[in-house]
């Protein structure tokens, strides 16, 4: 007898523990934005304090292997139970598949009424005026700015205080750094490998020489739509933004590995030391003030041709929320981490310098801003980023010409085109432009037609708002 | 008699029985991998045949039908033919670099004089049981513009006067894969031709010796036909290497710069899993490129198992 007390107290720990995984809600969240992963692991830690009926297991993502692993769960019927939405499936899209849920009705009363009214977008994070994804920042997301290293700076003899801000004094700099750099040290460096990455780096550029054209937008992906004339792709701009660069490869003002240099590479590189300026995106300021606390260094604004702003174009909603797939019984327990991350997350977003959050009230929060980068940033952003006009506010029935357009790619993608040209020394793209915006007007065409053919009521019209000014924010 | 004459037919019919019975129970152990065969091999082939007509971006509804027009696409769409030729070059320089190269250290391995030889042999073969994801990315550094070990030594053996943009240009990028590929793989051709060596019959080497042959008659009239066979066999692994690099070539240069290395397998993945474009996946196409580049690829197999069929023929 004795010897069968420790089996009988193992049983007994056991059939506890069985006991006790039965009564725990387990969720997976998967993240593809690796700058809010820590801050998120942070939150739901202090969830599973408050909530021990519930386990939040976040599983990370590099961002360019999630488009994959999405296709592969969707096909396999194996979303997890909450979910980063992807551009390469659409809100729409996965409503229309009938993948995921609303999470309206398990929200609290008064839940969306604290976000800034422009988080609820049609087509974004709700569908049908009913919200299908919670958002994890703010849709007023910055794109790609300039990092400069002062200690650099000054090793070259210029003034760490006073980046240049045209495209002319930054040549003008970047080549003296180059010069006293004596083939250890450039003026420019940027990880130019990613598709979306250069697309980024040159349309933006682009806006500086032709502002009253085409604005690029995270959402719009390899467009740079013009609203006055209604053009999915004007190409104003794009010549000079890649003579801009052609001008830096002659002088050899740039790293000259930045053509095969992934951008976290690019970032440490230039953080040692081997480039005085860095174009990278807003999501690098976080990391850089997390591992480089030492380094002595400033934001500002990518360069322009004139002196302008450097424009980056949203709409409201968010392009990173999160999703509960339609099959999930666990959206009582989602909807609970998505309103306890609104209340214990957003504000580790400015504390932690990553972005802005979809709360007002928190964004004018002073106390939560640890960092003057980080302030210089969020004015920075408020220069630059304009919120586009939407056809889909116009005409909600516009989502089918969305959802149809998405699924329109061109043979040669614009962001792989550019590194192609730049590789071979061919600064001449004008033949690439003229036939990029053809196949783009093209799809415009084949879209609108499509959502017709379902029954979609849309028409051409309601992609051109000739009252559009690029400077402007449009709602 | 009688009793034989019934004798017989029933012998027959038990000896019947028992194959029969003989011929289930190897059924019975053939069906597991029948069934994995149909599962993991087959299903797929025919799949990915069947993908190749639709509109699909790899979930939803199989319904938009496209008869052959994702083919039709294929052959109007610049960047299928870039890969499609890019992969061939790469196989060409693969292979015409690693036989003769792995053929003339199998040879000085297999020298009986050489000392230490199978601390070399281990030493070629090392690369080859390397992840070809961390070569990729080691050589990246190595075959960097600033500071690059590749560089460095061609600058301080005054071979060059300035850095070779490596991975920056179409060309050059092309030629570092090669490179990087051939070592990577040399190892194991060696090992192959290194057994083909160690098989040859030692008496035609004697009788040659007898008869007054040098090494270089001995080597051209002995060594290269009977090593025929091997060659074919190391010529098809060489192939297959070079058609299946894409770890490499994805961490290396990740088919840039632009679609300088971009072969078919990355233009495949690209299409099939990625937002490439920032567009929908579009697995229907991405199916149809392997269904053209795979029946391309089986009839080059074909075509080489043809021909060292005749070239034995003709050596019999």
């Amino acid at each position: 007898m004795p010897r069968a007390r420790p089996t009988l107290l193992l049983l007994a720990l056991l059939s506890l523990t069985w006991h006790a995984l039965a009564q725990t809600t387990q969720l997976t969240m998967w993240v593809r934005t690796p700058e809010t992963v820590e801050l998120l692991g942070q939150s739901v830690e202090r969830f599973h304090e408050a909530n021990p009926d519930v386990r939040v297991r976040i599983v990370p993502f590099a961002a360019d292997a999630y488009p994959g692993a999405l296709q592969a769960a969707i096909s396999g019927g194996d979303l997890p139970d909450m979910f980063q939405v992807h551009n390469s499936v659409p809100v729409p899209r996965l409503v229309s598949l009938g993948l995921i849920q609303p999470l309206e009705p398990h929200f609290s009363e008064g839940f969306r009424d604290r976000f800034d009214p422009a988080t609820w977008w049609e087509g974004s994070t709700t569908v049908g005026g009913e919200i299908y994804a919670w958002p994890d920042r703010s849709f007023r997301r910055a794109s790609l700015f300039m990092y400069y290293n002062r200690h650099v700076m000054r090793e070259a003899g210029l003034d760490p205080d006073d980046p240049p801000v045209t495209w002319d004094a930054f040549a003008e700099q970047a080549t003296q750094v180059t010069e006293a750099g004596r083939g250890r040290v450039y003026g420019l460096h940027l990880g130019f490998t990613s598709g979306w990455f250069n697309e980024r780096v040159i349309m933006q550029l682009a806006t500086t020489a032709a502002p009253a054209h085409g604005v690029p937008a995270e959402h719009l992906p390899g467009r740079m739509v013009n609203w006055t004339t209604g053009e999915l792709f004007d190409p104003a701009g794009i010549q000079e933004a890649v003579d801009f660069f052609a001008g830096l490869m002659e002088t050899e003002a740039v790293h000259p590995d930045f053509l095969n240099t992934g951008r976290s590479q690019a970032t440490a590189q230039w953080a040692a030391g081997q480039a005085a300026f860095l174009f990278d995106g807003s999501w690098r300021l976080q990391e850089l003030l997390r591992t480089e606390p030492d380094l002595d260094f400033g934001i500002t604004m990518l360069p322009s041709l004139r002196g302008g702003p450097v424009l980056w174009g949203v709409e409201g909603g968010s392009q990173n929320a999160f999703a509960v797939p339609e099959r999930s019984p666990n959206v009582e327990a989602a909807t609970r981490l998505f309103e306890w991350l609104s209340d214990d997350y957003y504000p580790l977003l400015i504390e932690g310098a990553v972005d802005l959050t979809p709360i007002p009230a928190l964004n004018a929060d002073d106390s939560l801003y640890t960092s003057e980068a980080f302030r210089e940033l969020v004015r920075l952003t408020e220069l630059g980023t304009v919120v586009l006009p939407s056809p889909v506010m116009e005409n909600a029935e516009q989502l089918e010409t969305i959802v149809r357009l998405a699924g329109k790619t061109g043979t040669r993608p614009f962001g792989e085109s550019m590194q192609g040209f730049l590789a071979e020394g061919r600064f001449d793209v004008s033949d690439f432009l003229a036939g990029y915006g053809t196949q783009q007007r093209e799809f415009l065409a084949e879209a609108l037609e499509e959502a017709q053919a379902e029954g979609a009521a849309v028409s051409e019209g309601e992609w051109i708002f000739p009252d559009w000014e690029p400077t402007r924010n449009h709602y | 008699m009688t009793s034989h004459a019934t004798g017989a037919p029933a012998t027959a019919r038990r000896r019947d029985a028992r194959n029969r019975g003989r011929r289930r129970w190897a059924y019975a152990f053939v069906l597991p991998q029948l069934v994995l065969v149909a599962a993991f091999t087959l299903y797929p082939i025919v799949m990915t045949h069947v993908y190749s007509l639709y509109e699909w971006p790899g979930f939803g509804p199989l319904d938009r039908f496209v008869g052959l027009r994702n083919f039709a696409r294929l052959i109007g769409d610049e960047l299928f033919w870039n890969a499609f030729q890019k992969s061939f070059v790469f196989m060409a320089g693969t292979v015409a670099l690693q036989l003769p190269l792995a053929l003339f250290i199998a040879i000085l391995l297999n020298s009986e004089r050489l000392y230490g030889r199978n601390v070399y042999r281990t030493l070629f073969f090392i690369p080859v049981v390397t992840t070809s994801a961390v070569i990729g990315i080691v050589m990246r550094s190595i075959f960097a513009s600033h500071d690059g070990l590749v560089n460095n030594g061609l600058l301080l053996l005054g071979l060059i006067d300035r850095p070779i943009r490596w991975l920056s240009q179409g060309d050059t990028a092309m030629l570092a894969l090669v490179l990087v590929a051939s070592w990577k793989w040399l190892g194991i051709k060696m090992i192959m031709w290194l057994a083909g060596l160690q098989s040859l019959p030692v008496e035609l080497y004697d009788a040659a010796k007898v008869d007054g042959a040098n090494y270089w008659q001995t080597f051209r009239h002995i060594t290269v036909p009977l090593l025929v066979p091997v060659g074919v066999v190391v010529l098809l692994f060489s192939m297959v290497d070079a058609l299946t690099a894409f770890d490499l070539i994805f961490t290396m240069t990740e088919g840039g710069p632009g679609f300088a290395t971009e072969f078919m397998e990355l233009y495949i993945y690209r299409y099939a899993f990625t937002s490439f474009a920032g567009g929908l996946p579009q697995l229907g196409y991405a199916s149809a490129a392997g269904v053209f580049f795979g029946i391309t690829v089986f009839l080059i197999s074909l075509a080489l198992s043809l021909l060292a069929r005749r070239v034995s023929r003709l050596r019999r």
